[in-house]
């Protein structure tokens, strides 16, 4: 399959690589760039693999094996730390990260599928969006 | 920048926010799925996948809001 690969600091090459493997292989139909994006292909980042690497973690698409649309949420959380335990996933301190959303098909544990109901207005570009807005929802609710 | 005497007579809340847990991302769905918000208007660009890297540098020269890759 294609994919953005990092290889290193500013060097991206679009490239064939191997079938992803995993769980559950999605095929990606769209994936919105973050300014956490940016600073990896730049600088890298923690949450990276050593290079080279896969990333884009906003991600809407089809599961392989039964057709539904899903959106791939960017991280599973432990459910171990002390934040998950007290009902805050989304500030995890040990995710297992699922980037790789600028290819073809990334492969992703079920726990970070989410079902996308219905087709509109929910277009494959408003999904992989709602990486973005949901930690707008998230402040909602904390706040 | 953030007015600490503005918050402080008005008693305001500032509410910080890394990520998303599961239920979020759900809500967020919801929302968008019903049509109470619609993320397109910050999607500002579209690039095929070979265009990756073009996508990221117009998002750091601040160009895009939001790009999509559409594999």
């Amino acid at each position: 399959v294609k994919a953005a690969v990092l290889h290193g600091p500013e060097d991206l090459r679009v490239q064939d690589v191997p079938e992803p493997d995993g769980e559950v292989i999605v095929t990606v139909q769209a994936a919105t760039t973050c300014g956490t994006d940016v600073k990896m292909w730049r600088h890298g980042h923690p949450a990276l693999q050593p290079y080279p690497c896969r990333f884009g973690h906003e991600t809407a698409g089809v599961r392989v094996d039964t057709g539904e649309r899903v959106l791939v949420s960017d991280s599973v959380a432990c459910g171990a730390c002390d934040p998950c335990r007290a009902g805050r996933a989304q500030i995890c301190r040990d995710p297992t990260w699922v980037l790789g959303g600028f290819a073809e098909r990334i492969a992703a544990p079920a726990g970070a599928l989410h079902p996308i109901p219905g087709e509109r207005p929910c277009t494959r570009s408003r999904a992989a969006a709602t990486r973005p807005t949901s930690p707008c929802s998230a402040a909602v609710r904390w706040g | 920048l953030i007015d600490g005497t503005a918050l402080f007579l008005r008693e305001l809340t500032v509410t910080a926010s890394y990520s998303a847990g599961p239920g979020d991302m759900r809500r967020a769905l919801d929302l968008i799925s019903s049509g109470r918000i619609d993320p397109l208007p910050l999607v500002s660009h579209r690039f095929a996948l070979d265009e990756t890297g073009r996508a990221l540098e117009l998002q750091r020269r601040g160009e895009a809001l939001k790009a999509v890759v559409v594999p």
